[in-house]
């Protein structure tokens, strides 16, 4: 198998995705206007929001395809929960980077016990023991298996945590970010820009982990 | 039937060797102890972290009764047995989560006077309203714990994944759990805590399902 650059198709798409990643970064650094009172921290919006957005489509991704394997026993289907996941995660860790830096001036304290903010540090968690299970739960068809089990649980639980999470601390203020849009239409096209940039980045990274993963499964049948 | 008779099975087999609920119990009086000696804090201090401690401890418990609830299956492969017998795999997860949901209940039942004992936990209570909550939390605690530990069964770090993947998964049912019982100790009454109530339920009736239909799964060779 050739490496995942040397295709055509996939070359294209990492050039294109690039080349909007940069337009979107000028977009929000020289264009995006300044909501009054945010000022700077606001723009981590968008770059917090799609990341939550699409670290949700991995995860929803990791639930359809854990059932599928499940009915089907593919192990094409493992590969793909596996990349979901593992892309998922990786915009779910950053979403509990850029959460803080945006709480801390806005709010005055990095960590408060926002309601999205806990589901998502309780969701990281469970898909740290998700990937524990796939490391240690045995032969490989035992443990994604289990680990198909998992991600359905997991996916399951998200919104009873959520709801949970929710009411346990309601002082806590939500994210205000439902009334910004209103400030200036601009905002509003410079965001889905950014969070069209950020789903290609996802969609290369689940390819990229694709590739890596039949390459693993070529390794296993051999 | 064939619940009946597994559930019997679990049992008999606790009946003759009490090894679950002896060692619930005394993990169970340890921790309490241990919260005694490591809170040094008034009466009235303690009110307020009675419920988190409480459910701490019964976490704690739980955990380890789980790791326990496979153990006589693995010993000389007796799963592979139980496997083998013509029953469908969702009664044997409900089985377990049953026996087990009896087994936590009896150690409550046994270490809870140590709460009022050693940690000021006040008998003026509404015990009947406080009995129903754990009869549903500890359902809980078992259907998704039974799930998990079945995972554990067969894996080569059993011991840290069962918490690791536990403790995330049932954390709102911590939190209600904590708060209808800090509802309980000030006087409320059912009506004002019926959302953590209906979020414990939700969590029960869900994983109970999740756990019937995918333990086939799991408990595949």
């Amino acid at each position: 198998m050739k490496s995942y650059l040397s295709y055509e198709k996939n070359k294209l798409l990492a050039i294109g995705t690039l080349i909007i990643v940069l337009v979107n970064l000028y977009l929000i650094i020289f264009v995006a206007p300044m909501v009054p009172e945010q000022e700077w921290a606001q723009r981590i919006f968008y770059y917090h929001v799609p990341l939550a957005w699409n670290s949700f489509l991995g995860y929803l991704g990791v639930l359809v395809f854990s059932i599928l394997y499940l009915v089907k026993r593919d192990p094409k289907w493992d590969v793909w929960a596996l990349s979901m996941a593992e892309t998922g995660t990786v915009f779910a860790f950053l979403i509990l980077i850029t959460g803080p830096i945006w709480a801390k001036p806005i709010w005055g304290s990095p960590w408060t016990w926002e309601p999205r903010l806990t589901t998502t540090l309780i969701l990281f968690l469970l898909y740290i023991g998700y990937f524990m299970i796939r490391e240690f739960g045995g032969p490989y068809e035992r443990s994604s298996r289990y680990a198909a089990v998992l991600g359905i649980l997991a996916f399951v639980d998200v919104p009873i945590i959520y709801f949970a999470v929710n009411f346990w601390a309601p002082s806590v203020q939500s994210h205000p970010q439902r009334g910004i849009g209103g400030h200036d239409p601009s905002i509003k096209y410079i965001f889905f820009f950014s969070l069209f940039s950020f789903t290609l980045i996802l969609v290369n990274m689940i390819r990229y982990r694709l590739h890596a993963g039949r390459l693993e499964q070529k390794r296993l049948e051999a | 039937m064939q619940l009946l008779t597994l559930i019997n099975k679990e049992l008999r087999q606790e009946m003759r060797s009490k090894e679950s609920i002896v060692s619930m119990t005394v993990f169970g009086v340890t921790v309490i102890l241990l919260f005694a000696f490591a809170f040094n804090a008034a009466p009235v201090e303690f009110q307020r972290f009675l419920p988190g401690l409480i459910w701490m401890t019964y976490l704690f418990v739980s955990i380890l009764g789980l790791l326990r609830s496979f153990a006589s299956e693995k010993e000389m492969d007796a799963f592979a047995a139980l496997l083998s017998s013509p029953v469908d795999r969702g009664n044997i997860f409900l089985a377990k989560l049953i026996s087990f949901w009896i087994f936590i209940i009896g150690t409550q039942l046994l270490t809870m006077p140590l709460f009022s004992a050693f940690l000021n936990l006040r008998l003026g209570i509404n015990i009947s309203l406080l009995t129903g909550v754990f009869i549903l939390t500890d359902w809980s605690i078992a259907a998704i714990g039974v799930m998990v530990s079945g995972m554990g069964l067969r894996t080569r770090m059993g011991e840290v994944l069962v918490p690791v993947l536990l403790f995330p998964l049932l954390s709102p049912v911590l939190i209600g759990a904590t708060k209808i019982t800090a509802g309980i100790f000030r006087g409320e009454t059912l009506a004002d805590f019926n959302f953590w109530v209906m979020i414990i339920l939700t969590f029960a009736v869900i994983f109970t399902l999740v756990g019937y239909l995918t333990f086939g799964s799991i408990s595949e060779e």
